[in-house]
């Protein structure tokens, strides 16, 4: 039996710590609510019930932190989709990430949505968690019983599963910034420009030193039942002269070693090919040609 | 023949633009009482099936609900939903509630409740045994010896003499031949034989389906209704219902949109009923997934296009064999089939011309009345082959089709052979200024730098396409519109109209007919659209008539209504009638003494020889005078993901007079843009047991303002001696141009043709990679 969204009990704590509080107890306990831009859409369309308590966690102030410190860039949970590609520090210690904001819908869906939904939301569609993995951000979530970090790529479980203690809130993302001769770069194939739901997308990090792969980090999404690294890809370039040579076998190695589904969206063979065309823009990017 | 306006042809605001950007309450949903009952539909979940029994026992019971209507209880008449001419030229193939369901989103039985909640909860606890019958999913299937007879009920007819074969899912059935066209084709130097196709779409008014229903004080029923045909509703509601016409009016507020989607009475019935059975006000509104389903959409339509051309440019022969899929329903099957020859075949000279149009049932979604009406799929079909002769001949294809294409004083033995659902009405042309389209839209492009696509490189490539296009103004012979037009003491006027704004700006438009007419501001006239008690009959907004029919009425009870007024000018005046003349709100004598509008209404209410100056009018037409158009389109294709963007667009429209030049505009966009759309990404996505999977704006896309290209539209001018003030049409011609027109510049980037729609980057990429080999 699902609650009617107008009885649904929300709780406005005033602070991280009451926040933590509610969520400690199964009686205060709640269903975290950020923007509201898939849980809202989700509870409307029956897709998911309408839970009994929710916690806004939206104006949480420990959570709207952004900052530089020592080569890494702290997000805090709640910051906005708006924010993050407003914000000159993203846009220059992590340019894939500001790109990657502002496709995501239309204007009204960043000025709401947050970086944390879209991550917890763990849809294999959504436009941040590439950039993000690429660049081996880390996740750190909280509870009363204390702090937990650990890496995205381990946070992320599955299509619409993460690794969150019923008790835990996800407060903040630590993403190692852009470092002097890396380029990165966010790009998305979809329908039309606006409010779009990717049909793939991907993000890389990589650099060269001397024509050579020095590092080479790259992710896809829609291709999986989540966001994914392609591993395979990234050991066959890393190491290599950055030549036509090398980016083709990456391109290769990119369509082959994706397993994407057919669905309305696109079918399996048309996402292989564009994987593939996607990594070899990615190294072409990287090669200092302006491939996109 | 008046040339220098004061109102038209100008610019003037939309009368209901302040009320709309302020929120006033203008639409269905903001009249909606606080306590009225809402309805909520069980929905076929097959594609096929009968039903054994219905149980809404357990349903009844529920806290809230007041009424179940099903099959059982509600009177069995055949009918058609399409809001047409009476006697409709669409089959009489619907129940208001049917033991049989024919597609998955057909009704099975509607709840009233107080909330939308409790009706949900009723809709769910009805039990409905089916027996699932074998389902028949597209063109092909229905049209197999032996495939299911979807109208298998002996009640199935069409009101007038047309073909109609149920028992082979033959829904409609259009032929025409003028001289011997196999013949043609053997005296060609070259020959072409192409199959297009083009998918589903729905029209997407953003305000969906809404009608709601009471009892007036004297028991009569009052519908008020998002719908393009108020009058074709009534009749219609009366024929479900079984009651009497004098028992319902039938008023339109604001709508939100149609694009022919409410030329359609698909909710009508059943808040009537309900409002009878229950006493209660009775309101209903489809969700964006039932306006996919359960409404109406674009016919999906298979074209075979035969053409010959001899080395000179001359088009020896012009054959068009097309097959429409119209759902489970036959709404408007007969005449859209009839609308792919008719509006389009005309434009081109050929001696020798064959036609073969049919429609086929399916157990899909509906088709209906959409924007361009089977000219946007045949238009397509046609300019691409036009596309594609030009190119075999090797000359210019703009040039291609300069010179082949109709002109003023000629006719074509289409309009005569081709009608809507009788034969057609012959006309000559009349105004047309195509060729100056033509000229000004390549200008406007820069058609001389496409290119070819054998010299263009990269991974990014661009191309121009063009189509040419026609359309029609209104239904000759079988439309018509009316007005009531009086004065009031203040020298303002009641302008009362059957004819329906649907948020075109209709109202504005002939307000300045009347303005123009009367010799008055704008803010005199007061007009009011459109109430079944109240304004006189018009058959709607429909077949790009409003401006041109139901204009030329409003023209005409203007004319009326200033003789009238003349008459009591000239006793005041103390002059003759013909000396006076209407203008700036005055009635004016030779020597300049003048009374004003509002002292002619004092007197004639009020004064001596008391009476009310007013007057009704008709008229209907004898001519579809066609406007014409030249669309350019400029893409740029990613040829590693297909990715085709429209970089520009550019539209020369020869409307005739254009009666407000930036409505004109705007229609042009709007119907561009929808084009676009359409043509790059809206398709139906099914399941195999025929069920919609893409019904919603998540999944099917149409273009926003932040999808829009830079859209240059060009009025041309020409004078329609036929219409008021030289006005023709505008607001259909206008979306049939994209598909061709993009189709032709993927191909000149490229040199792969697109011949089945939507151009999806895959199917972009698909293409590029069978040409590669
Ligand atoms: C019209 C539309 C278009 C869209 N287009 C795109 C698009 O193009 N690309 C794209 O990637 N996404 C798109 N989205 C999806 C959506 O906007 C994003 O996923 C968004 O980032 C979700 O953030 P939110 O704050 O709104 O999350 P919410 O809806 O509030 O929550 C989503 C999930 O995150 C959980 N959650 C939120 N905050 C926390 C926290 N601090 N700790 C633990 N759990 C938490 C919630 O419990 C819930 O499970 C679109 C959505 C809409 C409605």
């Amino acid at each position: 039996m699902t609650t009617p969204m107008e009885q649904l009990d929300v709780a406005f704590p005033a602070s991280l710590p009451e926040a933590l509080a509610l969520m400690a107890n199964e009686a205060t306990r709640g269903l975290p609510l950020a923007g509201g831009t898939d849980l809202m859409v989700q509870w409307e369309s029956g897709a998911r019930p309408v839970p009994v308590r929710a916690i806004d966690v939206k104006n949480l102030c420990e959570l709207h932190v952004l900052r530089g410190e020592n080569g890494m860039v702290v997000i805090g949970a709640g910051i906005t989709h708006a924010a993050l590609r407003r914000s000159e520090l993203i846009r220059t210690a992590i340019p894939a990430l500001a790109e990657a904001a502002a496709t995501v819908g239309g204007g009204q869906i960043q000025a709401m949505g947050t970086i944390a939904g879209s991550i917890a939301n763990a849809s294999p569609a959504g436009d941040l968690a590439p950039t993000l993995l690429a660049s081996e951000a880390r996740v750190v979530v909280a509870s009363v019983r204390g702090e937990r970090e650990l890496p995205l790529a381990s946070f992320i479980l599955g299509y619409r599963r993460i690794d969150l203690a019923p008790d835990e809130l996800i407060v903040r993302f630590l993403v190692p910034a852009r470092r002097e001769g890396e380029r990165e770069l966010f790009r998305k194939l979809g329908p039309r420009a606006a409010q779009a739901i990717s049909k793939i997308m991907g993000s890389y990090r990589g650099s060269v030193r001397d024509g050579v792969v020095a590092s080479f980090a790259v992710a896809l999404g829609s291709v999986a039942p989540t966001a994914i690294r392609l591993p395979e890809v990234e050991r066959a370039v890393i190491g290599q002269p950055l030549n036509e040579a090398t980016i083709a076998r990456a391109e290769q190695v990119a369509a082959a070693s994706v397993k994407p589904i057919s669905d309305i969206r696109s079918t399996a063979e048309y996402r292989q090919w564009v994987s593939g065309r996607l990594v070899r823009g990615f190294l072409e990017h990287l090669a200092g040609r302006d491939a996109t | 023949m008046k040339r220098n306006f004061n109102v038209v042809n100008k610019s003037v605001r939309k009368i209901d633009s302040l009320s709309l950007a302020t929120g006033k309450p203008m639409y269905v949903g903001d009249f909606k009482p606080a306590d009225a009952l809402i309805v909520k539909m069980l929905w076929s979940p097959h594609a096929h099936a009968r039903i054994v029994s219905i149980d809404t026992s357990a349903a009844e019971q529920l806290p809230g609900v007041h009424a179940i209507l099903h099959h059982g209880n509600v009177p069995r008449i055949v009918h058609t939903t399409a809001g047409q001419g009476f006697p409709e030229p669409s089959p009489y193939d619907t129940f208001m509630f049917d033991h049989k369901v024919r597609h998955v989103g057909d009704r099975v039985a509607a709840v009233a409740a107080e909330t939308a909640e409790q009706a949900m909860a009723a809709v769910k606890a009805i039990k409905v045994v089916y027996e699932e019958l074998p389902a028949v999913l597209s063109i092909e299937a229905a049209l197999t010896p032996g495939a299911p007879v979807i109208h298998d009920e002996p009640e199935a007819h069409v009101p007038i003499p047309v073909p109609y074969e149920p028992q082979r899912n033959l829904a409609a059935r259009v032929a025409m031949e003028v001289g011997d066209f196999e013949a043609g084709l053997k005296e060609a130097d070259h020959a072409l034989d192409l199959e297009y196709y083009t998918d589903y779409a729905q029209h997407c008014p953003i305000e969906p389906h809404v009608a709601m229903a009471h009892l007036a004080a004297d028991g009569r029923v009052v519908i008020t209704t998002s719908t393009q045909v108020p009058f074709h509703v009534r009749r219609i509601v009366a024929q479900t219902l079984d009651i009497p016409v004098r028992r319902i009016r039938v008023i339109k507020p604001r709508i939100g949109g149609g694009f022919g989607v409410k030329q359609e009475v698909l909710l009508e019935d059943v808040v009537a009923l309900f409002a009878l059975r229950t006493g209660r006000c009775v309101f209903w509104k489809y969700t964006r997934e039932e306006e996919f389903v359960s409404s109406r959409t674009r016919h999906p339509e298979k074209m075979r296009v035969r053409t010959g051309v001899k080395k000179d440019g001359t088009i020896t022969a012009m054959g068009l064999d097309c097959i429409t899929n119209t759902g489970a329903y036959g709404s408007h099957a007969l005449t859209v089939v009839c609308n792919s020859g008719s509006k389009i075949l005309p434009l081109y000279r050929a001696a020798n011309i064959h036609f073969v149009g049919e429609s086929c049932y399916t157990n899909l979604p509906v088709g209906g009345a959409y924007r361009g009406y089977g000219a946007t799929q045949s238009s397509f079909a046609v300019d691409c082959t036009m596309d594609e002769l030009a190119e075999l001949l090797g000359v210019d294809s703009l040039e291609f089709r300069r010179r082949n294409a109709i002109t003023s004083g000629e006719t074509s033995p289409v309009f005569r052979a081709l009608g809507e659902g009788k034969a057609g009405v012959e006309q000559s042309i009349g105004s047309c200024e195509l060729d100056r389209c033509i000229t000004l839209g390549a200008r406007a492009i820069g058609w001389r730098k496409r290119g070819r696509w054998q010299d263009k490189t990269g991974r990014f490539r661009r191309g121009i396409g063009m189509a040419a296009l026609m359309q029609g103004s209104s239904i000759p012979e079988i439309d018509m519109g009316a007005a009531s037009l009086k004065i009031n003491d203040d020298g303002s006027f009641n302008l009362l109209m059957g004819a329906t704004d649907l948020g075109t700006g209709s109202d504005t438009v002939l307000a300045q007919i009347a303005a123009e007419t009367l010799g008055c501001d704008m803010d005199k006239i007061i007009v009011y659209s459109s109430d079944t008690d109240m304004t006189p009959f018009d058959v709607g907004a429909y077949a790009s008539s409003t401006t041109y029919l139901s204009g030329m009425a409003v023209k005409n009870v203007a004319e009326k209504v200033a003789k009238q007024m003349l008459e009591v000018a000239s006793a005041m005046l103390e002059c003759k009638a013909r000396e006076i003349r209407l203008e700036n709100n005055r009635a004016v004598r030779r020597d300049g003494k003048s009374v004003g509008f509002g002292e002619i209404a004092l007197r004639a209410l009020y004064g001596t020889d008391q009476h009310q100056i007013g007057a009704v009018s008709s008229r209907i037409s004898h001519k579809s005078p066609p406007p014409f158009s030249a669309h350019f389109a400029e893409v740029e294709v990613d040829t590693e993901t297909g990715r085709v963007k429209v970089l520009r667009y550019v539209a020369a429209v020869d409307c005739g007079t254009a009666i407000n030049p930036k409505l004109a505009e705007g229609q042009t966009e709007g119907g561009v843009l929808n084009g676009i759309s359409y043509a790059l990404t809206e398709q139906y996505l099914f399941s195999p047991k025929g069920k919609m999977l893409n019904a919603g704006f998540s999944h099917y896309k149409i273009f926003s303002m932040r999808d829009k290209p830079a859209i240059t539209t060009i009025l041309v001018p020409s004078y329609e001696k036929t219409g008021p003030y030289g006005a023709k049409s505008v607001s259909e011609i206008c979306i049939n141009g994209p598909l061709p027109a993009i189709a032709n510049a993927i191909y000149n980037a490229v040199g792969v043709r697109m011949r089945t729609s939507p151009f999806t980057s895959e199917k972009v990429w698909r293409a590029l990679q069978d040409k590669a080999g």
